[in-house]
């Protein structure tokens, strides 16, 4: 395994906190609800380690990482939908497949795009990070934030939506993606 | 859909609340928006990024130690189990342990007062042994439960439900559920008994002290039993039969309409509800109760040559998951037929679903690789020994791949897997057939030294079917 003794855990473990952010979001992109994401990275690591002979030093550790959680959504994706830890089936395969078209593609610098990301937000507005902040530290849902900001729910959810759709773009003229 | 309501249902995503006739809309919606479709993934990526950097639980440190956690306790629900069954006989063991030490103390503290002989220390142990059972009546051999951390199991006991602990100790009437992924071990105290309940189970203890009664309403369970005492043997209760055990190794499965036992070891009375006959099973033996059908012992290691392949017509849709969602899947197939080797038919039909199962037998022990390829869509699962439960994704293509193209996606090809000669492992594909025609789905494996090829009927065996009506 790359630069690691693949028998040891403590040299394992730098290769999972080496890996363990972009294969988490790249979980959450197949269509993984969010409070199972690290349950399910954190089996494909427990996989990747208990198969770590079989990896070939020279192969890319990420990719043959993002195979293994590939395959183990589509394990979810043959299980009940109420037993499932994905947002919907046919939702799934849809991202499932889009993902294999961008897998050829050059991969995305992850230190780069979430420095572009932090960056853009920085440019937000108080305002706007403040209610970024709210949402995903605090994780309060629309209704929670509708009574902090005195705005309703769906406005809430209109101004989170446009922020991000900024900061997306922000993150792309940065060219931070691919 | 228009723009606005894309906005709409992408904010609803990543704000964890689309509910599923949202997610369908979507899902429909964005395959003729490539640009779209690119967009959602790419905000799903991001701002789980952003998650990672704001929650105090996500951190990177939070999470290595997690997997350190897993990955050091095997995070498999095997190795889950024995752990538990561990930590259970140590539990066991201390307690023995520390009662005979208390008793070892006061013979020594005895000892001091009583000068030799000996037997006068011998007699007052005896004595003290008596006037302790007398006084102290010993616990009875209750069935105790071992929960791992985590674990989901319910108990539902006088018309109240709570989580199980581990530790529990059962009472008769205690209905015992597991979920979907768990499973969870009932030991005796006393006895070298233990039964391991697989996931999605219903377990009510029916009596346990004048002979252990089991009712099982649902699912599956694994139980190694030591030896009854005489007249009052261990009974198993489903819908359709009755198990009556005095020691042996068993599995058995019940489901709506049929249940199913399996004797690894020793022998095990089956009756069957519907019309009493009762049958003995000893050895490899199974039998499958369905009401109306005569119960016959039937042997558990099917003859190498073929594999099963059931099929569901007019299931429609490009992805295995229209298959395993339809209606009628796993119970109601089509038709089935056996193949002579681990390709299924080519230009059969449109908007069909296939299942293949059955047995791997490795002629060589070593490692092997395993393709597969189809159109449109396939998986390829593998067990780590004959049980379907415990079947993982070895490989797998979402989209279609020309016949005997096995490496047009990376994802067709598994990573090398040790198998071992002498033994056998579950093997099962699922396979999508859409409305373009050209269907087809095979399976290669490259032994240790050999080439690729398509797996050959002589080293497969169907898998056990339960019969029409049977337990998928």
């Amino acid at each position: 395994m790359r630069q690691a003794d693949p028998f040891s855990l403590n040299e394992f473990s730098d290769l999972v906190r080496e890996h363990q952010s972009g294969l988490r979001a790249f979980i959450r992109a197949l269509g993984v609800e969010t409070d199972c994401v690290d349950d399910l990275a954190q089996e494909v690591f427990v996989i990747a380690y208990r198969r770590r002979e079989h990896f070939d030093n020279d192969k890319d550790f990420g990719k043959w990482l993002r195979g293994i959680a590939r395959n183990l959504v589509m394990n979810e994706r043959r299980k009940e939908a109420r037993h499932a830890r994905i947002i919907s089936g046919p939702f799934t395969d849809m991202l499932l497949e889009n993902q294999a078209e961008k897998e050829t593609a050059e991969p995305t610098d992850l230190r780069r795009l979430v420095q572009a990301m932090n960056d853009c937000i920085a440019e937000l507005p108080e305002r706007s990070r403040d209610l970024l902040r709210k949402r995903y530290e605090a994780q309060n849902n629309a209704s929670t934030l509708s009574g902090l900001f005195k705005m309703r729910p769906d406005a809430i959810r209109q101004s989170l939506m446009r922020i991000r759709a900024w900061v997306k773009q922000c993150v792309q003229n940065k060219q931070a993606w691919r | 859909m228009n723009e606005e309501r894309y906005h709409e249902l992408l904010g609803r995503l990543l704000d964890d609340e689309l509910d599923s006739t949202q997610a369908r809309e979507l899902a429909d919606w964005l395959p003729q928006n490539p640009d779209l479709r690119s967009d959602v993934q790419d905000h799903l990526l991001l701002w789980d990024l952003f998650s990672q950097q704001c929650q105090r639980e996500r951190t990177a440190d939070a999470f290595v130690e997690a997997c350190k956690t897993r990955i050091a306790a095997g995070a498999d629900e095997n190795i889950f189990v024995r752990e538990t069954e561990h930590k259970l006989r140590d539990a066991v063991g201390k307690t023995a342990r520390t009662e005979g030490k208390s008793a070892l103390s006061f013979i020594y503290w005895l000892r001091r007062f009583i000068p030799p002989p000996r037997w006068v220390v011998g007699f007052g142990a005896v004595l003290l042994v008596i006037l302790g059972v007398w006084l102290f009546p010993p616990t009875g051999n209750e069935p105790t439960l071992a929960v791992a951390m985590g674990t989901r199991v319910i108990i539902e006991r006088g018309g109240h439900s709570f989580p199980a602990q581990n530790g529990l100790k059962l009472l008769t009437g205690d209905l015992l559920k597991t979920a979907s992924n768990d499973a969870t071990l009932i030991t005796c105290s006393r006895e070298n008994t233990r039964i391991v309940i697989s996931p999605n189970a219903a377990l009510n203890i029916v009596s346990w002290k004048s002979g252990k009664r089991f009712e099982l309403r649902q699912g599956r369970i694994e139980a190694t039993v030591a030896h009854q005492p005489r007249g009052n043997p261990m009974v198993w209760r489903t819908a359709q039969a009755e198990a009556t055990v005095v020691g042996t190794e068993f599995t058995m499965e019940s489901a709506t309409n049929a249940t199913r036992l399996e004797v690894i070891e020793g022998t095990v009375k089956l009756t069957s509800l519907d019309n009493r006959q009762s049958i003995q099973l000893t050895n490899s033996q199974y039998a499958i109760a369905v009401p109306g059908i005569e119960l016959k012992p039937q042997r558990f290691s099917g003859g190498l040559g073929t594999i099963l392949r059931e099929y569901w017509l007019g299931a429609e849709g490009f992805h295995v998951g229209n298959l395993t969602h339809d209606a009628r899947y796993p119970n109601q197939p089509s038709g089935r037929d056996y193949l002579s080797s681990f390709a299924g038919p080519t230009n059969w039909g449109v908007n069909y679903g296939g299942r293949f199962r059955g047995y791997l037998h490795p002629p060589k022990t070593g490692v092997y690789i395993f393709w597969i390829t189809a159109n449109e869509s396939a998986q390829l699962l593998l067990s780590s020994d004959e049980t379907p439960g415990r079947a993982e994704m070895l490989a797998s293509l979402s989209q279609s791949a020309p016949g005997g193209e096995w490496e047009k996606y990376p994802w067709q090809k598994s990573d090398p897997v040790a198998l071992q000669a002498g033994r056998k492992y579950y093997i099962e594909a699922l396979h999508k057939a859409s409305n373009t025609g050209g269907d087809h789905c095979s399976v290669a494996w490259q032994p240790p030294g050999g080439k690729r090829e398509v797996i050959l009927g002589k080293f497969l065996s169907p898998f056990i079917s339960t019969g029409e009506k049977g337990i998928p």
